[in-house]
């Protein structure tokens, strides 16, 4: 990397940590540093949701999953505005209504302390592991740009990220990633311009599209109705729906964003705006990795983009196989490319049945070269211990470091690393606050000052900090690092989300019955997701319904009687 | 009362009306209204990736 680089990178973290600093300097308190009072205006709370959202993964995962996938990913994001809209309605005003601090408090009031506790605990598990994931990420490019070890990494970015939240609490994560999200989102849009601009003169945009649509690039909707495909129309409808509402409507971290906002209106305001502009983002970012790959049809990529497992396997007895496979590589590269030329040029012509002709041909080339990659997978899987075979979390970032314009990489980076920040400060807070509100303060110490309970949670904050650097170091196991942080919340999201559907709208449903539905729909999820190949977005429908009914039946049958509470809580 | 809520929230409307954080004045037209504004943008964000897809694949 150049200075530029490096001073682009360093100044514009630096400014947006000063900022943040200056704006929160002063006293705090426990609601500040779980919340941040009652201050926050609509733009800063849409931003915010935002940018907690959007976490260095969404920049490092999404492109490469359009790379490899194409755009049907944008179909998750389908039910967001959906989900906005219902938790408007139902959820903010009854938040605001109690002054909570976590969504979990209003659990008590409305059916007892298990229930609280049962859905408090299970948003510390599935956030704790997600944490883990959202170090993980950044520290990946760390290591590649410094050449670290990528576990020493993760260890140095958790604790910079720790010290940052410790430092400011959630008063100054909602100050700086405003910031944080302009930053992202300008530096999306010119990393965009600048891979276009990057494709051959003679090929124009419109073109360009249409090649990537010829390689299934262009996949943005899909009606078919089948459960074990992942992104539909339908999953991302009513799955993605049920995860936008319970990730929004009952993880704290998103919570603790918009409770943030001066009132009700500013509140919806926020939730409403990120509503109107995920889906144009998502697609944006997605459309990045599609003209990523659109690039590399004209230019050659790398055999394999994680380069250190290339390099892993060159210290092993099988280096000769793997330089006969670059070679294989570049061979059908060039065979590729010819086609691809051919069909650019049929395109240009505008002659039907030659573009037939050539969409046909590059598809066989485009296969072949893909039975190459198959091949180097095998290849590393063999040759190496614990071997990384998928490579789409570095198409990105691999394209970035080899083709982007001195300064812009700087910038790029920036955005990644404003990404990690954002999220995972909003998710330690998150932890920290819920742990002391929800646990510590409610079972084991009612009776301390605000100043303790301060103390504590950023003592908690600091802990959980630790053993999410702790759950990253298995990150890397993972195939994929988007899918496996939604695949973990749609492990848990569903019930979450049930508990709460049955406490705003099934009045008559007691606390003792939706407590045993929600550990029973648990288990069954966890289940299915072992025992299954379902789709993981259906599992926020099925975990959500499961509580929904099953509570029924047992609240039907007189099961738990003696539970208390079945009306709204008062504030 | 949820135990465990944060201290000073008081009880019934009359307590409620003091409190500005309860605002919830839409800002311009209705709240239906920019609910139906966000819908129908999803709306025609479908119907334009549905154009695309059948165009290009």
């Amino acid at each position: 990397m150049s200075a530029l680089d490096w001073a682009v990178l360093f100044g514009t973290l630096a400014a947006i940590v000063a900022y943040g600093i200056w704006k929160t300097r002063g006293p705090s308190s426990m609601t500040d540093y779980v919340h941040g009072g009652y201050r926050d205006r609509w733009l800063t709370i849409g931003l915010g949701v935002m940018a907690t959202q959007a976490s260095a993964i969404t920049f490092l995962s999404m492109p490469g999953q359009a790379y490899e996938d194409g755009m049907r990913f944008v179909q998750f994001y389908f039910g967001l505005p959906i989900a906005m809209v219902i938790l408007s309605v139902a959820f903010i005003p009854r938040f605001y209504r109690l002054r909570v601090l976590t969504a979990y408090e209003y659990l008590e009031g409305r059916f007892d302390l298990k229930t609280r506790q049962l859905a408090a605990l299970l948003f510390l598990l599935q956030r704790g592991l997600s944490a883990g994931i959202t170090i993980y990420a950044p520290a990946i490019v760390l290591s590649k740009v410094l050449g670290w070890p990528l576990n020493l990494t993760c260890v140095a970015i958790g604790a910079l990220v720790i010290l940052y939240t410790v430092a400011g609490g959630t008063r100054a994560v909602s100050q700086t990633q405003k910031q944080q999200m302009v930053v992202m989102l300008g530096g999306m849009v010119v990393a965009f311009v600048v891979i276009v601009h990057k494709l051959p003169a003679d090929l124009s945009f419109r073109h360009a599209v249409s090649l990537a649509g010829t390689l299934g690039k262009m996949n943005v909707v899909d009606f078919s109705p089948a459960l074990g495909n992942r992104y539909t129309f339908w999953s991302g409808l009513t799955g993605g729906g049920f995860l936008a509402m319970a990730y929004f409507g009952t993880d704290q971290s998103q919570v603790q964003r918009y409770l943030s906002a001066r009132s009700v209106t500013e509140s919806r305001l926020g939730l409403l705006f990120n509503g109107l502009l995920k889906v144009p983002m998502q697609f944006l970012i997605l459309f990045v990795g599609v003209m990523v790959f659109v690039f590399y049809q004209f230019n050659a990529p790398p055999l394999f983009f994680n380069e250190a497992e290339l390099a892993r396997v060159a210290r092993t007895s099988r280096a000769p196989e793997m330089q006969a496979l670059e070679v294989e590589h570049r061979l059908a590269f060039a065979k590729k490319r010819v086609e691809v030329l051919r069909l650019a040029a049929a395109l240009d012509a505008g002659d039907a049945p030659t573009i037939t002709d050539a969409r046909s041909r590059v598809r066989a080339a485009a296969a072949a070269t893909e039975t190459v990659r198959e091949k180097t997978r095998a290849l590393i899987a063999a040759a190496v211990p614990r071997p990384e075979i998928h490579d789409g979390d570095y198409v990105f970032l691999s394209f970035v470091m080899a083709n982007l314009p001195r300064g812009l990489i700087g910038l790029l980076l920036a955005v990644i690393l404003c990404a990690a920040m954002s999220s995972t400060a909003s998710e330690l807070t998150a932890l920290g606050g819920c742990t002391v509100v929800d646990f510590y303060r409610r079972s084991f110490r009612q009776d301390a000052t605000d100043a303790h309970y301060l103390r504590v949670a950023k003592i908690a904050t600091g802990v959980w900090g630790m053993l999410a650097v702790a759950f990253a170091g298995f990150a890397s196991l993972v195939d994929n690092l988007i899918q496996a942080v939604n695949i973990l919340g749609s492990l848990f999201y569903g019930t979450i989300l049930g508990i709460f559907l049955a406490a705003f709208f099934f009045r008559r449903l007691r606390a003792t019955p939706v407590f045993v539905a929600a550990i029973v729909s648990e288990l069954l999820v966890v289940g299915l997701w072992l025992a299954t190949r379902i789709g993981f977005l259906w599992f926020n429908v099925i975990g959500c319904g499961a509580v929904l009914l099953l509570s029924s039946l047992l609240n039907a049958s007189d099961f738990g009687r003696n539970s208390t509470q079945t009306t709204e809580p008062s504030p | 009362m949820a135990t465990g809520t944060k201290q000073g929230g008081g009880a019934g409307t009359n307590l409620d009306a003091a409190r500005a954080e309860l605002d919830d004045a839409p800002p311009f037209l209705s709240w239906r209204a920019i609910y139906l504004i966000v819908l129908g943008a999803l709306a025609v964000e479908i119907l334009l990736g549905a154009a695309l897809t059948l165009a290009l694949s």
